[in-house]
């Protein structure tokens, strides 16, 4: 050692140790600054010895654990982990005396029994000499968002396993970019691999029947233009030339200018309901013919008789027959009622498209039904002078039964008053009768299928509740309306109002 | 099964002869319920002939020998439909412009607009079919 070095040394002997005695006023100051920290910090501070007896304990464990630093001295954490097996810590504690922090996720258990998720790094604890002492252990309570992650992940699983039992595959469409991505289920139910199918919209229109096509297309871009909802059957057809009906529904959303971003969808294979439809409009076709058969050889040979004896002056029993016709015509409305509500309900109730004179149409009804209607004068008041487009008998069918309905629930009253007006774009017909009228509660629903007020007083009126569902349904596809205005005990007035015709004047 | 209810003992030749004075109608009915019963209203209310066929093979058949002046076809018959056979009928020599008639329990409307047919749901009432007979054959 050289005389400048060992003077050097001196002088640093004498400075290290007034640094000496600063610093160990600073260390108190410290400790009792890191003691502070340490104790109010909301994270759990755990310290143990090497065998795992607890030798610190801070308030932020207390709050998380709920039990003191006085109870937990010289026990082990396992306690606050009793879901944990010894052999799960021995490892974690080799890893961390090997010097790797360790940094996990644990369910423990308060005091209270309760369940409590904490997010725990564990660090080995050395001495000045570089020892192993003990270890740190640092918590944070996750519970909150433990318990938002497996609702999360429920609900995700919920989800999955509801989409795999309804056979439903998911897609999603960035519009923006033009980029689809399909769920495993949509490849299947397209009969495509995953591999070798690139999805775009170009791709997928492949794969639709060449006679569906036009009307997907359409579909989509009216859902992206007119912000409509996008409901669709149609077919498709498999690599492998299998024909399956799909259903999609899908919703769109929109950026604030509202510019189609995405379109969300679900796509399911409904080829078994489409063919259980099939069978049942067979059923309805064979139904009508084979119901409908015997009916009109029985009406057509009543008539006949009937004829054959006004003829021979025969009074008496042309009257029976008349009664007897009345009978048939029942039956023939109540048969072609059930079938148009089939019918309906398969979409399948045709209508022709004719020129109509309304004016016409109304009296010819109204005529119709007074000759067998002896108990009523009806009367119709005011004329449209104008033409609708539409089906004739059906539109008849909507005012007979109105007419009908009108005689029907006013045993009492001895008039029905149909009135004809019209506006510059519609005519209302009213059909106005003097008779028991319907309670305000059933106003709403008597347009429903099969619906039948269930008053008391209203179970002495037949019918099976199907008119005005048909009425409802025949209006609506002529694009007119159908209302009803009614006082108890006052009697009602139905209502039907209809698109005129504007024709061209030359 | 062909029934001629008017002259049941003449042949077809001496029948087709006589179809100036006195016209035919030609009624394709698979149901002989409603079949004999048609022909037995025209007969009975009518002054026309009234043919009856079950099925349109023998319609194209007997069409050989006989023009008929109107058709009444039922809608649903084995086969082929009342509208197809009357598109066949009408591209047949001297059928032109023979008027139909489509009965049935269950109209298709928009196939008899495309067309000059007259559609009439069964059941019926005797006076629209025999108006419309009439209007027809006027």
């Amino acid at each position: 050692m050289t005389e400048t070095s060992s003077r050097k040394r001196s002088a640093e002997g004498l400075s290290a140790f007034f640094q000496n005695i600063i610093a160990r006023k600073q260390t108190r100051e410290q400790l009792q600054f890191q003691a502070t920290i340490l104790r109010n910090v909301s994270e759990s501070v755990i310290v143990t010895d090497l065998q795992g007896h607890i030798v610190y304990w801070n308030e932020g464990a207390t709050s998380i654990f709920g039990y003191t630093a006085e109870e937990m001295m010289d026990s082990t954490p396992a306690i606050l982990y009793p879901e944990a097996a010894q052999a799960q810590f021995v490892p974690d504690i080799r890893q961390t005396r090997e010097g790797k922090d360790y940094i996990g996720e644990w369910r423990g258990r308060r005091k209270d029994g309760t369940a409590v998720w904490i997010d725990i790094k564990t660090t080995v604890l050395r001495n000045t000499r570089g020892e192993d002492i003990g270890f740190i252990g640092v918590a944070k309570d996750i519970t909150a968002r433990k318990v938002a992650e497996e609702a999360l992940l429920s609900s995700e699983e919920r989800l999955r396993l509801a989409l795999e039992a309804g056979n439903i595959g998911v897609w999603d469409w960035d519009v923006e970019h033009n980029t689809v991505t399909w769920s495993q289920r949509v490849y299947e139910l397209h009969g495509v691999s995953k591999d070798s199918f690139v999805v775009t919209l170009e791709n997928f229109l492949t794969l639709v029947h060449p006679e569906d096509q036009a009307r997907v297309q359409q579909a989509i871009e009216q859902s992206l233009t007119e912000h409509a909802p996008f409901n669709i059957h149609f077919r498709t057809v498999t690599p492998q030339g299998e024909t399956r009906w799909i259903t999609i529904s899908a919703s769109v959303t929109y950026d604030p200018a509202g510019n189609p971003i995405r379109m969300l969808g679900a796509t399911s294979d409904i080829t078994q309901q489409k063919e259980l439809e099939q069978r049942k409009d067979d059923f309805i076709g064979m139904a009508s013919h084979e119901l409908k058969t015997p009916i009109t050889t029985l009406k057509g040979l009543t008539q006949l008789l009937k004829r054959g004896l006004k003829k021979q002056g025969l009074s008496e029993p042309v009257l029976v027959l008349s009664k007897m016709e009345i009978q048939i015509d029942r039956l023939t409305r109540l048969v072609n009622d059930l079938l148009d509500v089939t019918k309906i309900q398969a979409g399948r109730l045709n209508y022709a498209e004719e020129r109509l004179a309304l004016d016409t149409l109304i009296r010819d009804i109204v005529e119709t039904i007074q000759l067998m209607s002896p108990t009523h004068t009806l009367t119709m008041y005011g004329a449209s002078n104008s033409y609708i487009v539409g089906d004739g008998d059906r539109l008849g069918q909507v005012f007979l039964n109105l007419i009908d309905n009108a005689i029907k629930y006013s045993p009492k009253a001895n008039k029905v008053d149909i009135h004809v007006t019209s506006s510059e774009n519609a005519v209302t017909v009213s059909v106005r009768d003097y008779g028991v009228g319907i309670p305000k509660e059933h106003q709403s629903k008597i347009f429903d299928r099969f619906y039948r007020v269930s008053d008391e007083r209203m179970k002495a009126f037949p019918g099976l509740g199907m008119g005005l569902y048909i009425s409802y349904e025949i209006v609506e596809r002529h694009g007119g309306e159908i209302w009803v205005a009614s006082e108890e005990g006052e009697g009602s007035t139905f209502a039907v109002s209809l698109p005129i015709l504007k024709e061209a004047v030359n | 099964m062909i029934e001629e209810e008017t002259m049941p003992h003449k042949n077809e030749q001496s029948f087709a002869q006589e179809q100036g004075t006195n016209k035919t109608i030609l009624v394709v009915e698979d149901d002989t319920s409603i079949g004999e019963f048609l022909v037995q209203l025209l007969v009975q209310e009518t002054p026309y002939r009234a043919l009856l066929v079950t099925d349109g093979f023998q319609a194209l058949d007997i069409i050989r020998n006989i023009k008929p002046d109107l058709l009444i076809l039922d809608y649903r018959l084995q086969k082929m439909t009342g509208v197809d056979l009357y598109d066949r009928l009408h591209t047949m020599t001297g059928l032109e412009h023979i008027p139909g008639i489509i009965i049935s329990a269950n109209l298709p409307k928009d196939e008899l607009q495309k067309r000059t047919l007259v559609g009439i749901s069964k059941p019926f009432e005797l006076s629209d079919l025999l108006g419309t007979v009439d209007k027809l054959l006027a």
